[in-house]
């Protein structure tokens, strides 16, 4: 009887976690961080690793006097400025571009989840435009002007029920090991957040999403969250997947819900 | 120096064996095994890099009639493939343990 009794509760907590609901796994990652890093708060997190370390904090501080992303803000507003063929324009789809903050959305007709590059390809699609590369540069400078012009608001997404599926599979891919390395995103971005790989420090799951497109030194350019998706996947030997593909969509959704309510902070530039 | 020329002419006539026993047929076999659990791996989002690396080196000695290098490779490419297929089993199982409780 006791058994029985012990096995019924295993079986309903077990259920309970399968089938909990974004919101509590927000709340539980950010009371994670809250544990883990006691001195920073949550809001903190949005400049990523340059929220755990004094000193490269202070290096950065000083780049963002003149940040590198600078220019391409600005080219990213001419192109948002300028007219389709057919005489409409980005405007028509996205007002002044301050919309990032309800951004990946999951359509409900298409039953997939909407990122801006998406909704920006098929704003030009609708208009009669051919589709942007989605690793090419116009894209990724349209995508920053439009994270400036939404800098401040605060990221407020929905997952609706029909949602749920889109969303736990982006949350499956986050904590599942893979690559020949044998890392999941949650290990280097949970358990050793705040340690050294190598030169850097790793910054946490929370506020991943809050800052791209993002410069990078690196790169040496203004890129998208999609191509840092398949850097991670290649740095632990994955195979690093198409930006925009079903995966890193989903990825995306979850990731932007694990900061729900934090303000938006792009175009940001990182070493 | 009698001894040094016994073992290199054992070694010799052990590496000339084998690849008497290679074919490139069976050697082609073991890299579309590898191929296809690369496959396998990779449509669940688990393919690794190192695999494609070793099924294209494999490839690459194949053509170039070096059938022991090939078969070197196309096995290791195959022990890789098998270990992302793996890793993606297991992982369908075990993902959960690693989010903080709600």
């Amino acid at each position: 009887m006791i058994r029985g009794t012990v096995c019924l509760v295993a079986l309903l907590a077990g259920a309970g976690s399968a089938s909990a609901d974004p919101e509590s796994d927000r709340q539980a990652l950010a009371r994670y961080f809250e544990q883990r890093f006691p001195d920073v708060e949550v809001a903190a997190h949005i400049d990523g690793a340059y929220a755990l370390n004094a000193q490269t904090r202070e290096q950065w501080l000083a780049m963002e006097d003149f940040p590198p992303y600078e220019f391409s803000v600005d080219d990213g507003e001419v192109l948002f400025g300028a007219s389709f063929k057919d005489g409409s324009g980005y405007q028509d789809c996205f007002g002044d571009g301050n919309v990032k903050a309800h951004f990946p959305y999951f359509d409900l007709k298409e039953q997939s989840v909407v990122t801006l590059e998406l909704a920006i390809n098929d704003c030009r699609v609708a208009s009669g435009e051919e589709p942007l590369a989605y690793d090419g540069e116009d894209i990724a400078l349209l995508s920053a002007y439009m994270a400036f012009t939404s800098r401040d608001s605060v990221i407020d997404i929905e997952v609706p029920p029909e949602g749920l599926a889109a969303y736990e599979e982006g949350k499956q891919y986050y904590y599942s090991r893979r690559g020949q390395l044998n890392f999941s995103c949650s290990h280097c971005h949970m358990q050793m957040s705040g340690m050294k790989l190598r030169a850097e420090t790793l910054s946490a799951t929370i506020g991943h999403v809050t800052h791209w497109p993002v410069y990078r030194l690196k790169w040496q350019e203004i890129g998208p969250l999609h191509r840092r998706f398949k850097e991670c996947n290649e740095q632990v030997g994955a195979e690093g997947l198409e930006y925009q593909s079903e995966t890193y969509r989903n990825l995306e959704y979850f990731l932007t819900y694990m900061s729900q309510g934090l303000p938006l902070n792009g175009p940001a530039s990182r070493k | 120096m009698k001894r040094f020329i016994a073992l290199s002419s054992m070694l010799f006539v052990c590496l000339l064996a084998q690849a008497n026993q290679l074919t490139m047929e069976s050697v082609s076999e073991q890299i579309l095994q590898a191929e296809s659990l690369h496959q396998k791996a990779r449509t669940v989002g688990h393919g690794w890099v190192i695999t494609l690396k070793l099924i294209e080196q494999a490839k690459a000695a194949l053509a170039d009639d070096q059938l022991i290098k090939a078969d070197e490779l196309s096995k290791r490419a195959l022990g890789t493939a098998l270990a992302s297929v793996t890793q993606s089993i297991k992982e369908k199982r075990v993902w959960r343990s690693r989010k903080p409780s709600s």
